[in-house]
């Protein structure tokens, strides 16, 4: 006896239970994806490239609760965000001009710019994806992680050294 | 003479727990700590470690003693946070995410374990525990070589520099202490994680609840003698199967509350001692290996942390070492579960001497021998696990 119920009817409802559980599992999984994602978001206040805005001398931003950020020309700061759906409320200090904008973020952004003279400037897109430089180490630069430079003809140094690697002891002195 | 049989009954029964009672209060003084501070430490200790003591409970109903195994769960909840942190899922949905993810590993890893242990029946408690280090090293082996190569992690802050494995040590920032925070409210000078002592709570009541019902009632028929158990038709290996699942599953979850509050995670080594501090835990509150209570949950949580809080400044005071207070910890710990191992298995012998005592005097009495078959019986398979 192994406590089991079988037959057609059992197998068939035991398998829409198993489904609707797997379905369940992933709808949460996909819930908890979306509405927990983390987003970190460049607050901008810098000219544009192209020239076409300007940054603004003092503003205060703050996305959605958060603590409000005292931006001055050329400042950047971060503000760390979670879900897609957010707004940013921007104070410019000089004015007292409020404005509260509310925008979406791609699931997929992990680090986001949003320009805040843009945005002032009423000008497409003020949240853009941003990519962070990618600083290539030249082959000298790199030499550091090699013992070329303490030892001629040296070879690169590896993290590990594994068993058989290891350096012959030195003879011992006469 | 009655009344003094009794009382040494009673202090026989409740060893384990005086004696830490009074070693803890001993300590108290010498600490110098506020009692402020040490209720506020109790209280975030609480929320913290009662999920994980409390996977302990089912088994034990099962009668397969303290599952050391609950090791294999905390890997599963480790795994989950690491796929939390690698697709950055903050706050309670990535301690959700990561419960999710943690869930069909737990499930599976109880399955091996009870098969296993259905294996080694009678010996469960030493065979979970050594299942333990060989589940580790796959672990090690998934988290250092495959994770990265095989298994796609895009977080490079995560990643070993050499571009596969994960790093030793992990910064839960985006879920620190989330679940704590969402219901913080302040009595006094004490702060309360309510929504922890919530889950905390919904478990006691699926612990309750769980105890009704019919599959609740077959792991009590196992754990109190197998043989009957079977005899009356209770799949045995399979409801042992089930409580060992459900508590990996538990381990999992309590895991990953017990990181979210700590806000890091050692990665080779967090859940090295998970189950260790659990059983501890429970046997100080007054548990054994086959009676266990939810208040002896709370007993032992409280008990065994207040020492925590207290021994490493009392050995500074009174021996001007930290280390001895460190020293002291690490060996109440484990000298509390060999205690309670050794009162308990000398209490199961005085019991079956008894036992077989009284049926010899009933046996002669009746038809003047002895009966050996019902002597098997009662020391049969129902017996401790070890």
């Amino acid at each position: 006896m192994n406590g089991r119920a079988t037959g057609p009817r059992t197998f068939a409802r035991r398998m829409i239970v198993r489904g609707v559980l797997f379905a369940a599992f992933v709808g949460f999984a996909a819930l908890a994806f979306v509405t927990g994602k983390g987003h970190t978001l460049l607050i901008d206040n810098k000219d544009a490239e192209d020239g076409s805005v300007q940054a603004i001398d003092g503003v205060m931003v703050s996305v959605d609760r958060q603590e409000a950020l005292e931006l001055y020309s050329g400042d950047r700061d971060k503000a760390v965000v979670m879900g897609q759906a957010h707004t940013v409320s921007i104070e410019i200090i000089a004015e007292g001009t409020k404005v509260r904008k509310k925008f979406r973020l791609p699931i997929g952004g992990e680090m986001l710019l949003l320009s805040v003279p843009k945005l002032m400037a009423g000008l497409e897109p003020w949240v853009s994806p941003f990519v962070p430089v990618q600083v290539v180490v030249s082959e000298e630069e790199g030499a550091g992680e090699s013992n070329a430079f303490t030892s001629p003809g040296g070879t690169p140094q590896t993290m590990m050294v594994l068993p058989g690697d290891e350096p012959a002891p030195e003879p011992p002195p006469d | 003479m009655n009344a003094k049989r009794s009382v040494g009954r009673f202090f026989m029964e409740n060893a384990v727990v005086i004696i830490f009672l009074l070693i803890t209060v001993l300590a108290v003084k010498p600490s110098g700590l506020s009692l402020t501070y040490i209720i506020q430490e109790m209280l975030t200790r609480l929320g913290r470690n009662s999920f994980l003591v409390l996977a302990l409970l089912l088994p034990i109903y099962a009668g397969m003693g303290l599952n050391f195994g609950m090791t294999l769960g905390a890997m599963a909840g480790q795994i989950g946070l690491i796929f939390a942190i690698n697709w950055n899922i903050m706050g309670v949905p990535g301690i959700v995410f990561a419960a999710l993810i943690g869930t069909p590993i737990s499930i599976f890893m109880g399955w091996i374990c009870g098969v296993v242990l259905n294996k080694a029946k009678g010996r469960e408690m030493v065979t979970g525990y050594i299942l333990a280090y060989f589940i580790n090293g796959i672990y090690q082996f998934v988290v250092l070589y495959l994770m990265g190569s095989l298994i796609p992690i895009r977080s490079p802050a995560i990643l070993l520099s050499r571009g596969y494995g994960i790093r030793n040590t992990l910064n839960l920032e985006g879920v620190r202490q989330s679940l704590d925070n969402l219901l913080m409210s302040r009595v006094g000078p004490f702060s309360l994680p309510m929504a922890t002592y919530l889950v905390v709570g919904v478990l006691c009541l699926f612990v309750i609840w769980f105890k009704k019902t019919k599959l609740g009632q077959d792991m009590r028929a196992v754990g109190h003698n197998m043989a009957v158990a079977d005899m009356a038709g209770i799949p045995v290996d399979r409801t042992r199967i089930i409580a060992i699942i459900i508590s990996t599953v538990l381990a999992c979850y309590g895991q990953i509350i017990f990181l979210q509050n700590m806000g890091n995670v050692a990665t080779y080594n967090a859940h090295d001692q998970t189950s260790f501090f659990a059983v501890a835990a429970i046997l100080v509150g007054g548990a054994s290996v086959r009676k266990a209570t939810i208040p002896n949950v709370f007993i032992g949580v409280v008990l065994l942390h207040l020492l925590f809080v207290v021994s490493p400044r009392a050995g500074q005071n009174l021996f001007d070492s930290a280390m001895i207070g460190e020293f002291f910890r690490q060996f109440i710990g484990y000298g509390v579960i060999a205690l309670s191992l050794v009162l308990y298995a000398w209490r199961s012998r005085k019991e079956a001497l008894r036992a077989r005592e009284g049926l010899r005097g009933i046996s002669l009495g009746a038809a003047g021998t002895t009966d050996p078959a019902s002597t098997r019986l009662r020391g049969g398979e129902g017996g401790p696990a070890t």
